[in-house]
């Protein structure tokens, strides 16, 4: 049964001409880890921000747990959580507070708010500095505090956006636990990486999307054997045109032609 | 080699970073240049004033002795100044800059990175003084010239000198000063909400010191013509008035000049400049100077290595809270809340709106009831009924035209707007949490302002409750509809507070928009004169401000809520 159901998404920004994403269509299933990979400015961050909510869509239509995110939008969102990419959060808070309030925003009972937060606080080393202000937190502490307040209410659906930048190997494979951990209680897990190596490990199917369009849409096996190419890296080094670029790089020995594949500081 | 090279590579990379500014493109280059130009501009109104007394002063006198005086203390005051810019200079140079983390990963010692710092600090310093002595010195030396005084060389030799020298002893000072602000600056990282709290204290404190003594002397300022055993003022003759006018003059450059004789080592300059024991003069006052700056430049590393560490973030073990469930609509307003009073600048930006109304009406009223000292008691009706209303409209004008919403409103959120667009929230409720922070704020910020005003213009009842209803109902409707606004077009890409406000004339509209209904109140105690019953006249005037008020509602309160849904929904966080 599929937990997230997008159909035919386009996004144009306001005051923009061109679409940065267009026409995508996908599902994920329940307890399935879903990967969207892509390169920089690919629309990862933009489709990510229309299933959240962040930003309103164009065309087409999203819906998480049968609610749509347009017309449904409260039940939809209370089926997610969502870690962003930049950590956003409110610093002046507490990590309790923090806590405290997305249990109070997606209704989490005093009891169940404790027992969740806890094991994760301890998961994430954070339980002896849980009453600081967030403000005073490293990088990778806020983004554990981020985790803990997306998962704090046990969504269906869990997001997120780049998730193991900027955390220390422990934490990166805890975190990677818990995601599978997530999955096996019958939920989902959708999220963005740049780091195929974590995502071959990890996920159950995948998505490739480039210059806001989606390319390729699979389980592992399926996506190889669909290419000539033996690894996700080459896979997707090919399908977003880095590789062939290289090897044009290669046969070109003489300077001039360097240069020119080189023109304006690009890769041509 | 080595060691030099790090340091000419470093204070020419600070010189460069801190003297010079980058600009994005050529328009902002533009930008800046004419914005340098007018400053510089009016900057030479002040300059330009400070010499064409100091020229008429010297030739009016023609005292030599006095013009050496007035020299030293033109020195002390440069100094004073350069006090004054260099304390932020220096703050910002040595403390404040983001570079710490960068320069502790370069090759370079940590004794390296501070003498580059301090010639930094010293070199913006020395513009100051360039600024400052320059232009008098050289007015000085036309003015002496003017009076058939011949300077020495060692005059003109010397100004460089007390240029360059002159910023070395502020050094001392500095970095003595700078020790308790540093001090101040860490308590008030780790105390945001007593910081903003001490700051707005501090501009409120200040704001009254300055206006309350000014006024008052205003007020009790004579005209000092004086007059003969009968009364009669005097008549002189124009040679007895170009006398008095003569030791006016000399009387004038004999008070400035005290501030020079004290100043022991600028007056030692000041006498070297004058060629009297010119050698040993210069002497003393170089001794002085670099002695000074030798102890300040010691200090200096001894409070940049131990503030600097303090300085450090410290994550301390902290568990003493628990998790508590509270309503959905609470927990919007707790967070506003939290997150505002806990963030100094946001915090300062809120106390402002809320203080600044009962502090200024205060000040209002006070200034009137000085002035209506001694007044007969038909002008005192006339008094009354203005304070009265002038009471109300200043509150009105403060508290609900200062858009106030920006304390709390969606455009404070900044990059963190995001998240609210992520929860399973309504833009509704999180409108209503926002407004209600904001309603409870300004009530009670009213309430203060009704109390001033109700003992300095003696209330009676009826005015009380009417004063209150009529400003609460205006504020509040003045805080949606702001709030309103703000949703409307959020300025979420900032970086600090004031780039929310910065160049922007939509602010002003909510004082044009109170600005009627301060208008009538300013007006409706004075229909109230007519009338000779004073309940009678005060039901008609509360009577005519609330049914004002209660317009102001249904047209800036009740129709807001509608569209907030939609609104919310169709901002690009």
């Amino acid at each position: 049964m599929a937990l997230m159901q997008i159909s035919h998404l386009s996004k144009r920004y306001k005051n923009s001409q061109k679409l940065a994403v267009e026409d995508i269509s996908f599902d994920v299933n329940e307890g399935e880890v879903f990967g969207f990979l892509g390169p920089n400015g690919a629309g990862k961050s933009t489709t990510i921000k229309c299933i959240t909510g962040i930003l309103p869509i164009t065309e087409g239509s999203i819906s998480i747990c049968g609610h749509s995110i347009v017309d449904d939008p409260i039940n939809a969102k209370l089926n997610i959580g969502f870690v962003p990419d930049n950590h956003q959060m409110y610093e002046q808070l507490t990590a309790r507070e923090y806590i405290n309030f997305m249990a109070d925003i997606y209704h989490v009972g005093k009891e169940d708010r404790k027992i969740r937060a806890d094991k994760m606080l301890e998961l994430f080393d954070l339980a002896s500095v849980v009453d600081n202000q967030i403000s005073t937190f490293s990088h990778g502490m806020k983004q554990k505090v981020c985790v803990i307040g997306a998962l704090v209410h046990n969504p269906k659906l869990w997001i997120l956006d780049e998730p193991l930048t900027g955390l220390d190997p422990k934490s990166s494979y805890e975190l990677k636990q818990l995601m599978k951990e997530h999955c096996k209680e019958g939920n989902s897990v959708f999220f963005s990486s740049h780091m195929l190596e974590v995502v071959e490990k990890v996920c159950d199917r995948i998505s490739i999307i480039n210059n806001g369009k989606l390319v390729m849409t699979g389980d592992l096996d399926e996506i190889k054997s669909k290419s000539s190419d033996s690894s996700l890296e080459e896979i997707f080094l090919s399908i977003t045109g880095v590789k062939e670029d290289e090897s044009a790089f290669e046969i070109s020995n003489d300077k001039e032609k360097v240069e020119d594949v080189f023109k304006n500081g690009e890769i041509k | 080699m080595g060691k030099l090279n790090n340091l000419l590579t470093l204070t020419k990379f600070n010189l460069r970073y801190f003297l010079f500014p980058r600009f994005e493109n050529k328009k902002a280059k533009i930008k800046y240049i004419v914005a340098m130009s007018v400053l510089g501009l009016v900057f030479l109104i002040p300059i330009g004033g400070l010499v064409a007394g100091l020229y008429f002063l010297i030739t009016a006198t023609q005292n030599v002795e006095a013009t050496r005086d007035l020299l030293s203390t033109l020195f002390a005051l440069s100094q004073l100044v350069t006090l004054f810019f260099g304390i932020s200079t220096y703050l910002q140079v040595m403390y404040l800059a983001k570079d710490k983390n960068i320069l502790a990963t370069l090759p370079v010692s940590s004794a390296e990175v501070f003498i580059s710092k301090i010639i930094t600090v010293t070199a913006m310093e020395l513009l100051v003084e360039v600024a400052l002595v320059l232009p008098t010195t050289i007015v000085t030396a036309v003015a002496l010239a003017k009076i058939g005084y011949s300077l020495t060389v060692w005059y003109f030799a010397l100004i460089p000198v007390a240029i360059i020298t002159l910023p070395l002893l502020v050094i001392l000072l500095i970095s003595v000063f700078s020790f308790p602000l540093m001090k101040f600056y860490t308590f008030l990282k780790k105390h945001q909400t007593v910081g903003a709290i001490i700051i707005v204290a501090l501009i409120v404190g200040l704001m009254l010191a300055i206006y309350i003594p000014l006024y008052t002397n205003l007020g009790n300022s004579d005209t000092n013509i004086p007059v003969d055993e009968n009364g009669n003022p005097i008549e002189y003759t124009e040679e007895e008035q170009a006398q008095m006018q003569q030791e006016t003059w000399e009387n004038t450059l004999n008070n400035i000049g005290v501030i020079g004789k004290y100043s022991f080592h600028t007056l030692a300059l000041a006498k070297a400049m004058f060629n009297e024991s010119a050698g040993l003069n210069l002497l003393i006052y170089l001794g002085i100077t670099l002695a000074t700056f030798a102890v300040g430049i010691v200090l200096s590393i001894f409070l940049y290595r131990s503030t600097v560490q303090s300085l450090e973030e410290n994550i301390s073990i902290n568990v003493k809270g628990s998790y508590e469930e509270t309503s959905l609509m609470k927990s919007l307003m707790l967070r506003d809340f939290k997150t505002t009073t806990r963030d100094m600048s946001k915090f300062i930006n809120f106390l402002m709106a809320y203080v600044m109304g009962p502090a200024m009406t205060f000040v209002m009223i006070f200034i009137m009831s000085m002035n209506s000292k001694g007044a007969d008691e038909s002008s005192m009706v006339y008094i009354n009924a203005f304070s009265k209303g002038f009471a109300l409209g200043y509150t009105l004008f403060m508290v609900g035209g200062a858009n106030a919403a920006a304390s709390v409103g969606f455009s404070l959120e900044g990059k963190s707007f995001s998240i609210l667009k992520t929860l399973p929230v309504k833009g509704l409720d999180i409108f209503k949490a926002k407004l209600r922070v904001l309603d409870i704020a300004s009530c009670c910020s009213v309430t203060v302002c009704m109390i001033i005003a109700a003992i300095m213009t003696k209330f009676n009842v009826i005015d009380i409750f009417g004063y209150l209803i009529a400003a609460v109902i205006t504020v509040v409707s003045m805080n949606a509809y702001c709030l309103h606004r703000d949703l409307k077009n959020p300025k979420l890409d900032w970086n600090i507070i004031k780039d929310i406000t910065k160049n922007n004339m939509s602010t002003l509209v909510p004082l044009a928009v109170t600005l009627p209904i301060a208008i009538l109140s300013f007006a409706m105690p004075f229909v109230g004169i007519f009338i000779p019953n004073q309940y009678l006249a005060s039901t008609v005037i509360w009577g005519v401000m609330i049914i004002a008020a209660v317009i102001y509602y249904f047209a800036l309160r009740r129709g807001v809520f509608t569209k907030v849904d939609r609104m919310f929904e169709e901002v690009e966080a």
